[in-house]
């Protein structure tokens, strides 16, 4: 490992952590002036479930998105801009729905909780996605990001109509789900399930760091290079959409994370994948801390703003900036 | 030792790419391949490294069945180089070199040395994707050369499209080096006088099927590629009487000019 990525896995590791005890210690209270001090009793157990959920679902989404980008060769590849994360949460949605309109039925279904369903979701609006992004064969970038636009909006639409069918007491605080919200109590067994899965995307893609780099050729020369390219594909495609599901059961789909994270990460320490994704998952971290931050100085008056919001308004810029700079083309 | 295609079809839907094609390339030889656009010479190649398995016939190296060798074994003895080749990510250029050594073991030496081979010693550290054309077909080249055993064989579709003529010269040279020293070259050629230059073997494909195949300096000749491209050749003499040698070349003007 290079001086350049060991400096860079450190400043991305300390940045993390001192927006970690930032958010330990800033508060506001609605309508009051901005608080900094040692939270104690329940308000510390708040704010620290909020920032594992944080760290848990930063890194998931940021070595999401890292593989999607290597292995689509698309710079602007993310889960939620190619409709996984609205796959996730409409599989959740039909799970709830299904639950509550035939419970002797549907039992099965919700058996693992919302990871299960929003797994299922993910992988059938990633498929769909990478079936439609083809032109002349090939996964063309723009058209991907076309394809994830009409699946997510596709998704979105379902997710809408699903929520109509219950009635409103099972609703409960969707509307604010759907935008993507960071948990302040945790269920144990669904963060559990989210860190594992974050902590084996991690691992996995470290070690399959040389083979995502080799991926990011054309079809032909990765071959010759001595790459199973289409085993790699369906590893790290299957893997970044269980990655991004697992957020979507915890904390909803929370846009832009697995873009900006990636991008951040290799500016600092270079793009060879294998530190990249210890780097973006510090990164991921770092940037949904540092949102759910900002989220607590923001005050109009109705209540916090979901940390979707702010990461879609953060993110949405970069997107663009990416499409115009020229980085977004593979 | 022998690459050899055995008598390969293939068609992609109702299109028919090769025709019971049968072509052997032999190390210590230098083989281009020519014809017409969408005549079979990618889709050749691809069958050549691998990448496509022919819907009829056999690919073998050494007597073994290419689709059988372990992708390091492969890995060692093709390599493969695009005509636009493509990297996606921001990587670095010696990031890029070292990933031929990908399915084998490190050999940094073998980098450098490949580095320094196709001219890449001052663009090291810049990024791959950001070169020109002419460099980023360099850089392919010198990751092909990193990855390949002394006695593999390079195959190269079109490996001086974007190349300049001072660069075309080092490449000229380093594919002469790579077939003294034991190892064959596959490449499809549209640039007679590169042909020429390079060339041991020739084959003319036409509509997916083997035309002429042979001794280059036999196969390079105005009637045979006239047969190969529906297009009008002449002869011409390059260099002095002593060094020189006849090159056919395409006419490109309505009638012949004055002498």
């Amino acid at each position: 490992m290079n001086r350049r990525v060991i400096v860079g896995l450190a400043a991305l590791a300390a940045i993390g952590v001192v927006l970690a005890i930032l958010r330990l210690m800033l508060s506001r209270p609605l309508a009051g002036a901005i608080e900094f001090g040692w939270p104690d009793g329940v308000i510390l157990d708040l704010r620290l479930a909020a920032i594992v959920s944080a760290i848990v679902i930063g890194t998931a989404l940021a070595v999401s998105g890292t593989m999607l980008q290597a292995v689509l060769r698309n710079p602007l590849a993310d889960p939620y801009i190619l409709g996984v994360s609205s796959g996730a949460g409409l599989g959740v949605m039909t799970a709830m729905y299904l639950a509550w309109a035939m419970p002797e039925h549907a039992r099965w279904l919700t058996a693992w909780g919302t990871v299960g369903p929003a797994a299922l979701g993910a992988i059938a609006a990633i498929s769909l996605v990478l079936a439609l992004g083809r032109r002349s064969g090939e996964h063309d970038p723009l058209t991907l990001v076309l394809a994830g636009a009409v699946v997510s909006a596709m998704c979105g639409a379902g997710i809408v109509l699903l929520q109509h069918l219950v009635p409103h007491g099972l609703r409960g605080d969707l509307t604010v789900w759907m935008m993507g919200r960071l948990p302040e109590s945790i269920d144990r067994s669904i963060v559990g399930s989210v860190a594992a899965m974050a902590v084996l995307g991690v691992l996995i893609g470290a070690r399959m760091g040389r083979a995502m780099d080799v991926a990011t050729f054309g079809d032909d020369e990765a071959h010759a290079v001595g790459l199973h390219l289409g085993r790699t594909r369906i590893v790290l495609v299957a893997l970044a959409g269980l990655l991004a599901a697992s957020t979507v059961a915890l904390a909803g789909p929370i846009a832009f994370i697995g873009l900006i994270a990636p991008h951040a990460a290799r500016l600092l320490i270079g793009a060879r994948h294998g530190p990249l994704v210890v780097g973006s998952a510090l990164a991921g971290a770092a940037l949904l801390l540092g949102a759910d931050c900002l989220r607590q100085l923001i005050d109009l008056g109705s209540g916090r703003l979901p940390v979707g919001v702010i990461t879609a308004l953060l993110g949405g810029p970069v997107f663009l900036w990416l499409l115009r700079s020229g980085r977004g083309s593979a | 030792m022998s690459l050899v295609l055995d008598t390969i079809s293939h068609r992609f839907g109702a299109v028919v790419a090769l025709r019971e094609v049968v072509a052997r390339f032999e190390l210590g030889r230098t083989t281009v391949l020519l014809g017409k656009n969408g005549a079979g010479k990618s889709t050749l190649l691809r069958c050549a490294i691998g990448a496509l398995r022919p819907e009829r016939g056999r690919v073998q190296v050494d007597g073994v069945a290419l689709q059988r060798m372990a992708r390091g074994s492969r890995a060692a003895r093709i390599a493969f180089v695009a005509q636009r080749p493509l990297f996606g990510a921001r990587l670095r250029v010696r990031e890029v070199v070292e990933l031929g050594r990908f399915a084998l073991s490190a050999r940094p030496r073998r980098v450098e040395e490949a580095i320094e081979l196709m001219g890449l010693g001052d663009s090291c550290n810049r990024i791959a994707s950001e070169l020109s054309a002419g460099f980023q077909q360099r850089v392919a080249l010198a990751r092909a050369f990193a990855q390949i055993e002394p006695t593999g064989w390079l195959v190269l579709d079109e490996p001086a499209a974007a190349l300049d003529p001072a660069a075309t010269r080092v490449l000229v040279a380093a594919l002469r080096g790579h077939v003294v020293a034991g190892g064959g070259v596959v490449a499809t050629v549209h640039d007679l006088v590169l042909a020429a230059a390079i060339a041991d073997e020739a084959i003319l494909l036409r509509e997916g099927r083997v035309l002429a195949a042979g001794v280059a300096s036999r196969i390079l000749r105005p009637e045979q590629l006239e047969a190969a491209f529906d297009a009008p050749f002449w002869l011409a003499r390059l260099g002095d009487q002593e060094h020189g040698r006849e090159v056919a070349f395409p006419r490109l003007q309505p009638s012949a000019p004055e002498a």
